[in-house]
């Protein structure tokens, strides 16, 4: 068979990409696991942060903040001559 | 020399030759010719698509606070034929539902045939994770977002609700749907023999999560609103209240409450009369709460002055077949007063030296029998009649309130003008950024002078009720008996009030709406009126406005530490 230096060169060219080829498809996939990986991760905490503000907003509904300021906290609103209106610039 | 076996030789070389003819010819076959075919029966058997859930965007009110989250949970679905060959199991897996045996019997039995179905959507995870360690063949899970609405039945009627497949019903879940729901993605995985998946191929499409929606709404004061509301609906025996407060300067919806109410996280109150929307989906004939916009038209285009003295002796007047009444005999009245006394003869007088079409125009303006068009479902116009169709009767009538339709929204954006010195702002339910110019419905010096007798009305006048201690606060009652077929009711009203606070300045703008209170008494003055005074007593306090009327409030009480 009849082989010069350039006809070489290209055979090797070949065979190098063809393993590039398969590394990039091994990496690619590798990475596309990694990356599934890591919006699993990044959904599981959203899961987490979305129950945390259920809870937080369930835990903040005014109905509750007000019945525990009125019954455990014996707390009440002040009543009308109980106020005193501050204004800049003048004597209480 | 012929060799020795040489006919054995062959033969074992012919034969074994064969075979491997065979083999390659089959391995030709498989490889070559029916690799399609079979590559593809592998990857259905190994490969599958599956789609990757977006969530739903949640909706909050101005300050973030969640007003409907989505959050994971797990259905439990199964395939019909394999669960048929494992009824021994059956007892358990329905104790774990939590259905008697029989129903999951028929459950099943009825979707025999089917390649999948849902045993029971939506439970929670712990118990997900039990049903699935019984390990019944045939039964998997499957996530899915339910919608959790933490505020309850206080806003439900402005947010709405969504179906068991998260797709917007009511409300702003159904209007802003689009923007609110995801697009789901796809993926490749590969599967292993227990279908259970081992492994992400590739994505075929990303998924996009949707949009939050950030409302207009002040969860404080909606709770506010909805307290003070159903305290009022229950104590009056009420068939429905709704009541609107505004950011006057903004338009935008601050609290927005209906009663009968429901609760949007009891499916069964759900796509009920319950859940309809009344501030936008009613409309009423607003009465005497219009007669501002009349005595503003007739300031606007010179005919009277404030202090301009109308006669309404004898307290009554006929036209055509009609009688128009006041609650007494006032005589002399000024048009101040008209307002004041919410005079029906007055109004009347007063829209009589008007040119016929300017009462009709002043309406169009402030957009009453219009829709506010604020985004929310189901809002209806009302009904204006056309300039060119009033007669004598409507004249009169229409100055008073009656022979129109609105609903409490549009009437609480009619009254921004009063607010905004002769500028309508409409309305808005999501959150502004950047205020917004709104139009000119009357002058400024006719909305100030309008104000001020507003205020009037609530110092001295019909609606004493919706006074609030240390401010100066403005508005209007109504009372108008509800309109039957053929006539009006003698004894069934719709009672309302609108106003606004501080008078001098104001911040907020309230309408309250009671119909066919039942109770003791059925004024707008005494039954609309005190709503808003208790909701604006809080509402002003939270929103840090200075009290405007502090020298009327210190002559009458005793401050401590003698506050000047």
């Amino acid at each position: 068979m009849w082989i010069d230096g350039r006809t070489t060169a290209l055979a090797v060219l070949v065979l190098v990409s063809a393993l590039a080829l398969a590394w990039v498809r091994v990496a690619s996939r590798e990475a596309f696991v990694d990356w599934q990986k890591l919006q699993r991760q990044r959904d599981e905490l959203n899961i987490e942060w979305q129950q945390l503000v259920i809870e937080h907003a369930t835990w903040s509904v005014p109905r509750r903040v007000e019945a525990v300021a009125r019954d455990d906290l014996d707390m009440r609103s002040p009543a009308d001559d109980e106020v005193v209106v501050l204004r800049a610039g003048e004597q209480p | 020399m012929k060799r020795p076996f040489a006919f054995r030789f062959w033969m074992v070389l012919i034969t074994l030759g064969m075979g491997f003819a065979v083999l390659a010819a089959r391995a030709f076959q498989v490889q070559v010719l029916d690799a399609s075919t079979l590559q593809a029966e592998g990857d259905a058997r190994q490969l599958r698509v599956v789609t990757v859930a977006a969530s739903r965007g949640m909706i909050l009110d101005r300050n973030g606070e969640p007003l409907a989250v989505s959050t994971p949970m797990d259905s439990v679905a199964g395939v019909p034929e394999e669960l048929l060959d494992e009824q021994a199991k059956w007892p358990q897996l329905a104790g774990l539902l939590g259905m008697p045996l029989s129903e999951l019997d028929k459950l099943v039995r009825r979707n025999a045939g089917r390649g999948f179905m849902y045993l029971k959507r939506q439970v929670n995870p712990d118990k997900a994770g039990r049903i699935l360690n019984l390990a019944v063949p045939g039964v998997s899970l499957v996530r899915e977002y339910k919608r959790f609405y933490p505020a309850g039945s206080s806003v439900s009627h402005v947010v709405g609700y969504t179906d068991v497949d998260e797709k917007g019903i009511g409300g702003l879940e159904l209007a802003f749907e689009s923007s609110l729901r995801g697009q789901p993605g796809a993926k490749r995985v590969v599967r292993d023999g227990k279908r259970d998946v081992i492994r992400d191929l590739e994505s075929l499409k990303r998924s996009v999560d949707g949009a939050d929606l950030h409302t207009s709404l002040d969860m404080r004061l909606q709770h506010l609103v909805s307290r003070e509301l159903e305290a009022a609906w229950r104590e009056n025996k009420a068939r429905s209240a709704t009541a609107v407060l505004l950011d006057a300067r903004s338009g935008e919806i601050l609290a927005l409450a209906s009663q009968p109410g429901f609760n949007p996280n009891v499916r069964r109150d759900l796509g009920t009369d319950r859940s309809r929307n009344r501030a936008v989906t009613d409309v009423f004939e607003p009465g005497s709460t219009v007669k501002p916009f009349t005595i503003a038209a007739a300031l606007d285009s010179g005919v009277v002055q404030a202090s301009t003295t109308i006669d309404t002796a004898p307290g009554r007047r006929q036209i055509g077949r009609h009688t128009i009444r006041d609650t007494k005999n006032y005589a002399r009245l000024t048009v101040r007063e008209v307002l004041v006394h919410s005079s029906n003869v007055g109004a009347m007088l007063v829209e009589q030296r008007l040119k016929p079409d300017a009462l009709w125009k002043m309406y169009r303006r402030v957009g009453l029998g219009n829709s506010t068009r604020c985004g929310l479902p189901g809002e209806l116009g009302g009904h204006l009649p056309a300039a060119s169709r009033w007669g004598p009767a409507e004249h009169a009538t229409l100055a008073f309130g009656y022979g129109l339709s609105v609903t409490v929204l549009q009437l609480a954006q009619a009254y921004t003008a009063f607010a905004n010195d002769g500028r309508v702002i409409p309305v808005s339910i999501l959150r502004r950024d950047a205020p917004v110019q709104g139009w000119r419905a009357m002058s400024a010096q006719t909305a100030r002078e309008v104000r001020s007798m507003l205020a009037d009305v609530v110092s001295e006048g019909t609606g004493s009720a919706a006074q609030v201690p240390r401010y100066r606060t403005a508005g209007k009652t109504g009372t108008v008996h509800v309109a039957t077929a053929g006539g009006y009711s003698e004894h069934r009203y719709v009672a309302s009030f609108i106003g606004m606070a501080p008078a001098d300045n104001p911040d907020l703008i309230m309408a309250v709406l009671i119909e066919e209170p039942s109770g003791a008494r059925h004024f707008g003055g005494s039954v609309a009126a005190p709503v808003f005074s208790r909701v604006m007593a809080g509402a002003l306090r939270l929103r840090n406005i200075a009290p405007d009327a502090r020298h009327s409030v210190d002559a009458k009480s005793d401050l401590p530490g003698g506050a000047a």
